[in-house]
């Protein structure tokens, strides 16, 4: 872990702390309120009037929370050590470390969505793509002018965008699929889809030059 | 070049007529000028073309539908009791099919609820047929609407429609209901009942749902003992059989009638006794409703939960006034409703979930174990340490406290006895966000109530030896029904000497019984497989009943029953039980059922 201690610097530690709050305030919200299956009743039927499904909210802000976790890791890491592959490797540490922060809320949400390990694990999965492909864009995006707010750009066509036509696309839509259960090429592409972000964000990193011929 | 029809010209040209002489004209021109593959496909798309199209897709229509209409005579239907039929209630079904080359698997029943101008909601019902050469169904089916007509479909294995049939129903429905009579009646209680063929009469007593007193007549053959069973059995769930008597009923002497009137006594011979003096010989519970001329007239008596009439007398000398007596005597059916005791059963079923309070608790331990891990040299390796301990212990909590995706309350009364009945309710709350599958034994024929509100959605469900399958949506309610038989599985006998015998063959025991009688409870010790003998002067009682604090759902189920109960001199056992069980896995279902059971005490 030592030789890690670098990616783990002292600023880090805000957001971990920021996405720790918003994901367990949202698991809160997400338990169901109602005591008897009466009560069950009339708060969906008032959720679905209103058009609100507060079930979904804590993976919601999961998926959306983490996705700007890496943002804000990619920014950082090119901040401190600019793109180079090193800074590959922590920004894509600092990932993993918001995700094993959320872990306990995951362990827990499977209680309250039926025990559903596998759904849960692909939308463990999807946030962490999302959240590396995004810190990873950052990183590519250091340094040019303009290219923050096309990366802000990007993060919310991406989530919010596909929903309304093709919500297996959008993160947010995907992990909504996911734990309304899924078929085995709706689980594919909603896997594909952030993988297929990181690669291409993996493809801008090594266009530009500086990765290459970096130490 | 040709000048393009006008008036009179243009109407030619919409007939073929015309068109067939513009079409040999411009061969001949074509001929003349030339004009290769694509001049001829334009020319194909002339009107003359076109209207040649037409005539040949509107012929091959025509004989596409007559084949089909060929097809569609391949099997009989018939819907309801004498083909009438009460909207809310079941209703009997029986499809007869002729042998087809593809063999129907299985009965699709297509129904709209609503009307035109009222929200409608498809109602699709499959119904899994046995094996055959000729499909054959007779069942029961909840007839919603009738404003739409119900279609019928046989299907073959591949969903492939082989033969399909409408019934409209709209002229044949009543909207509260009716009086069934059976056999020869007086034309003055002939004209207020529906009439029914003796060989019609179903053979599942929850098909009478929709009659409010079958009446039986004169009938020369007599009814086979299914039909009297069947007719028995609706009587013990609360329906109400009206027998006229006179010299031809010796006609439909059967052991069932026997067992059902209200006099000891084979009623043909009720004239002669009374010739000699020693009048009719009442049965228990049975009572004299009214009399003519000095003699016993109208008998009545209590059976099961519902009531037999007889009518002595010639029933050709009716008049009118003792034909109006005689409607107003015999009682309207009453049979036993579970549906709200099982709906409110479901609404109070406590949710499975993981409390608020621990997830507070893991909130703060997360926000707290992060500030802490910061302020730690190896920071990560902390906080990756503390984080997988935490999540362990969230699993452990929270796989015990997980939310149960579907919940289901049960609800069965059982009737035991020679011609005993059970009637199931179940009601199923989806609380996940899923589609789910579910299977749900029932026992018997199973129809769904549905309610007419709520968001239009087809409602298709499969039946399989008493099992129903059917898919759940997301937040959906369903609400299913079952009327079975049931066998004599327990007797009580309550001696002179004050001892009551009980004999069960029940498969296990039942912790929670009593015996009612003469407006008192008695709590039995819990009632075993086997034979019991129990003095009844020691065991504990109340004086009103059921007002005891066992449980909420037993108590409540109770209080539906207890008025069935009625009957001075009668006496019951009654034993309930509640049992709570979480099926898994697939679907997690929480799963509550009340049964309770209830037979009458015979005296030694």
């Amino acid at each position: 872990m030592a030789r890690f201690e670098g990616a783990f610097h002292s600023e880090l530690w805000r957001p971990v702390l920021d996405l720790s709050a918003a994901c367990g305030l949202a698991l809160l919200l997400s338990i169901p309120a109602a005591t008897a299956v009466g009560d069950l009743t009339s708060a969906s039927g008032l959720a679905r009037t209103i058009g609100l499904d507060l079930s979904f909210l804590f993976f919601d802000v999961l998926v959306f929370a983490t996705a700007l976790f890496g943002r804000w890791v990619g920014t950082a890491v090119a901040a401190s050590a600019g793109p180079t592959r090193r800074a590959l490797s922590h920004a894509a540490l600092g990932v993993a470390l918001g995700e094993v922060a959320c872990l306990p809320y995951l362990a827990y949400s499977v209680a309250v969505f039926s025990g559903d390990f596998a759904s849960v694990g692909l939308v463990l999965c999807i946030s962490g793509l999302v959240s590396l492909a995004m810190a990873w864009l950052a990183l590519a995006a250091a340094g040019i002018r303009g290219a923050t707010g096309a990366v802000w750009l990007f993060l919310f066509a991406w989530i919010a965008v596909p929903l309304v036509g093709a919500p297996l696309i959008s993160p947010v839509g995907a992990a909504r699929r996911m734990l309304a259960g899924a078929a085995a090429w709706e689980s594919l592409l909603a896997v594909g889809t952030p993988m297929l972000a990181v690669a291409s964000a993996a493809v801008l990193l090594w266009l530009r030059r500086g990765v290459r011929h970096a130490t | 070049m040709s000048r393009p029809p006008t008036g009179l010209a243009s109407f030619w040209e919409r007939s073929g007529r015309y068109s067939r002489h513009v079409t040999i004209r411009r061969a001949a021109e074509r001929q003349c000028s030339g004009g290769g593959p694509a001049a001829e496909a334009l020319r194909l798309l002339s009107f003359a073309g076109l209207h040649r199209l037409a005539c040949f897709a509107i012929l091959s229509a025509a004989v596409l539908c007559g084949l089909g209409s060929l097809v569609a005579a391949g099997f009989d239907a018939t819907l309801g009791l004498g083909g009438y039929v009460v909207p809310g209630r079941p209703a009997p079904l029986h499809v007869e099919g002729t042998p087809a080359e593809r063999q129907a698997v299985s009965l699709q029943v297509l129904q709209v609820a609503g009307s035109p101008l009222e929200p409608q909601a498809r109602k699709d019902v499959e119904i899994a047929l046995a094996p055959a050469a000729s499909a054959s169904y007779r069942g029961v089916l909840l007839v919603h609407e009738t404003v739409f007509p119900v279609v019928l479909r046989l299907m073959d294995a591949d969903r492939v429609v082989v033969a399909e049939r409408e019934v409209n129903l709209r002229a044949r429905q009543r909207a509260v209901p009716f009086a069934v009579g059976v056999g020869r009646l007086p034309a003055l209680l002939a004209e207020s009942v529906v009439a029914l063929d003796a060989a019609d009469l179903p053979a599942d007593w929850a098909a009478y749902a929709a009659a409010e007193s079958v009446w039986i007549g004169v009938i020369p053959g007599g009814l086979g003992s299914a039909s009297w069973d069947a007719l028995a059995r609706w009587v013990v769930a609360g329906g109400s059989l009206a027998v006229l008597g006179g010299e031809d009923l010796a006609l439909l002497d059967a052991p069932r009638l026997r067992d059902l009137l209200p006099i000891a006594r084979s009623p043909w011979t009720v004239d002669r006794s009374d010739a000699e003096g020693e009048g009719p010989q009442l049965r228990e519970g049975a009572s004299i409703l009214a009399e003519r001329e000095g003699k016993p007239w109208i008998f009545a008596r209590r059976y099961g939960m519902g009531t037999v009439t007889l009518i002595d007398g010639d029933p050709d000398a009716l008049t009118a006034g003792d034909a109006e007596v005689v409607r107003r005597l015999v009682p309207r059916a009453q049979t036993l409703s579970l549906e709200t005791v099982t709906d409110e059963f479901l609404e109070a079923m406590a949710l499975d979930r993981p409390s608020a309070v621990s997830a507070w608790s893991l909130l703060a331990l997360c926000l707290g174990l992060t500030r802490w891990a910061a302020r730690r040299r190896r920071a990560a390796a902390w906080l990756v340490t503390v984080s997988l301990a935490l999540s362990a212990g969230a699993l452990l909590y929270g796989l015990p406290h997980t939310v149960s995706d579907v919940y289901r309350a049960d609800v069965r009364v059982s009737w035991l006895g020679p011609v005993g009945v059970s009637l199931a309710c179940s009601s199923l709350q989806s609380a996940t966000r899923a589609v789910c599958e579910v299977a749900l034994p029932l026992g018997g024929t199973p129809y769904e109530i549905s309610r007419l509100t709520g968001p239009p959605a087809p409602a298709a469900y499969e039946v399989a030896e008493g099992v129903v399958r059917f898919e759940l949506a997301s937040h959906e309610r369903r609400l299913f029904a079952a009327c079975a038989d049931a066998g004599e599985e327990l007797e009580a006998t309550l001696n002179e000497d004050g001892t009551l015998r009980l004999a069960s063959r029940l498969p296990e025991i039942w912790p929670a019984a009593w015996l009612v009688t003469e407006g008192r409870a008695y709590r039995l010790p819990a009632v075993k497989p086997g034979e019991d003998r129990v003095r009844v002067e020691d065991l504990p009682h109340v004086t009103a009943y059921p007002e005891y604090a066992l449980n909420p759902a037993l108590d409540r189920v109770l209080t539906v029953v207890a008025p069935l109960l009625a009957g001075e001199g009668n006496a019951w056992l009654v034993a309930g039980e509640v049992r709570s069980a979480r099926s898994s896995p697939g679907t997690l279902t929480r799963v509550s059922s009340v049964h309770v059971i209830v037979a009458e005490v015979k005296r030694g």
